[in-house]
């Protein structure tokens, strides 16, 4: 039997995500094309390089459809994930509507936001 | 590192990260939201980062925009500039992380919508629509793009909703063309929906979603028809999240807000078609250091952020023309 007016659904630390899902996998689209911005020819590794870290230029060109997450990163993940998901059982008798409403609540982490 | 931020909200998110994993930070943050929301700066420096309002005197962009005026309201895009600048002149020693729009923040922020495909298999239901509001897109791919896996490849039919605010419609009045990350015309060039890199939004209080473009993927995606748009005014947002507060206790984010509005919308119009529709949307963060915004929409006559005509005639023409043969 199924509660109907539970109104937060909570998942175990052990539920915490072990792989970032990469949309470029599946996506019907192809990845469109990064271009230099001063030379405005495609843009090389090198020049990416100077910029950013490396491993997320790796995950930014990854065709991968799952990247593990690092064990460290799930680690602080623990501190606030998985967040809650809430049902707003109050605003839908509010706007007097049959839809059901359901929020993924981010603000739960330390920082305020997702 | 270093960084860009524009409400706080991603500011304060990788000074945590910093802290925890022993890295130096530095963080531009627009001079608008740095005068407006102090509270979030403190909360940076609380976790050790360094911030500095931008535009600031400390990079070439910087200057050029205090140059032009001093108390420059600053914009997701020069804070960009500012930040790159810094990596790019360290000899390699700093690195520069994007809070938004790039394939590996989509791909972070996906932890969202794994674990709401597990919690709402929980509830015994399953999303009719999912809503997320969009300034780079993160938050909303991070709750959207697992359920949009099932979609393509497990048959579900959830419809998609990015929620804009009208100060800076790149999906609903932009262009689909490649253009400049940043102001300065100094990160790398994508493809996106854009309102132009030299686009200056109104200063409204959603500042997290004052971006003049979009992630490639969500604009690549809408441009499919897999995904849909909508810009919401900013005294309707405020409608939105003051209502939700009430019935639910949560006081969002004014950026979350956006999603709320269109989630409201959807239930009315469900109300309308007498459906039983399932409405999933992310709550993207808490609105605690926004209260000089409530304040102000509950007080003193909040206005909404617009965009004229003008302000986008012959933008295809001034986007930079890149080398594609493809």
């Amino acid at each position: 039997m199924k509660d109907q007016d539970q109104t937060r659904f909570l998942l175990h630390e052990s539920d915490i995500p072990r792989f970032w899902y990469n949309m470029n996998a599946d996506s019907p689209v192809a990845p469109t094309p990064v271009f230099n911005p001063i030379t405005k020819e495609l843009i090389t590794k090198d020049a990416l390089e100077v910029l950013f870290p490396v491993p997320l230029i790796e995950q930014e060109v990854t065709t991968e459809r799952f990247v593990p997450i690092p064990e460290e990163v799930r680690e602080i993940y623990r501190l606030y994930r998985p967040t809650s998901l809430i049902r707003a059982h109050r605003l839908e008798k509010e706007l007097n509507t049959p839809a059901h409403i359901y929020f993924k609540f981010e603000g739960e982490s330390p920082a305020g936001s997702h | 590192m270093t960084t860009e931020t524009g409400a706080g909200q991603w500011g304060s998110a990788l000074a945590m990260a910093c802290q925890m994993f022993g890295i130096d930070l530095e963080v531009f943050m627009v001079n608008a939201s740095f005068l407006g929301k102090p509270y979030r700066r403190v909360i940076m420096e609380t976790y050790g980062a360094q911030v500095f309002a931008s535009p600031s005197p400390r990079t070439k962009t910087g200057r050029s925009y205090l140059e032009k005026r001093l108390d420059h309201p600053g914009s997701l895009g020069i804070a960009i500039s500012e930040a790159v600048e810094v990596a790019a002149e360290s000899d390699g020693k700093k690195k520069y992380g994007l809070g938004s729009v790039l394939n590996h923040v989509m791909l972070h922020q996906t932890v969202i919508g794994e674990e709401a495909l597990k919690q709402m298999d929980l509830a015994g239901e399953y999303p009719d629509v999912v809503i997320g509001c969009v300034g780079g897109g993160s938050n909303f791919s991070g709750l959207a793009f697992p359920f949009l896996r099932e979609n393509l490849k497990n048959g579900q039919r959830t419809r998609f909703l990015a929620v804009e605010p009208t100060a800076t419609p790149s999906l609903t009045r932009g262009t689909y063309g490649f253009d400049y990350g940043d102001s300065a015309g100094i990160v790398p060039i994508l493809k996106m929906y854009t309102l132009g890199s030299d686009f200056l939004p109104d200063p409204i209080h959603a500042g997290g979603l004052r971006y003049h473009g979009m992630s490639p993927i969500v604009s690549a995606l809408y441009n499919a028809g897999l995904i849909e748009a909508v810009a919401v005014e900013q005294r309707a947002v405020f409608e939105a999240g003051i209502q939700f507060a009430r019935a639910e206790g949560i006081l969002p984010a004014p950026e979350s807000a956006h999603a709320i509005r269109a989630a409201i919308d959807e239930a009315l119009d469900a109300r309308e078609n007498g459906e039983k529709r399932v409405i999933l949307f992310n709550l993207s963060g808490h609105g605690f250091l926004d209260l000089s915004a409530y304040d102000q929409y509950l007080h003193n006559g909040m206005i909404n952020g617009k965009v004229s005509d003008s302000q986008l005639d012959g933008l295809s023409e001034r986007l930079p023309k890149v080398h594609f043969s493809g």
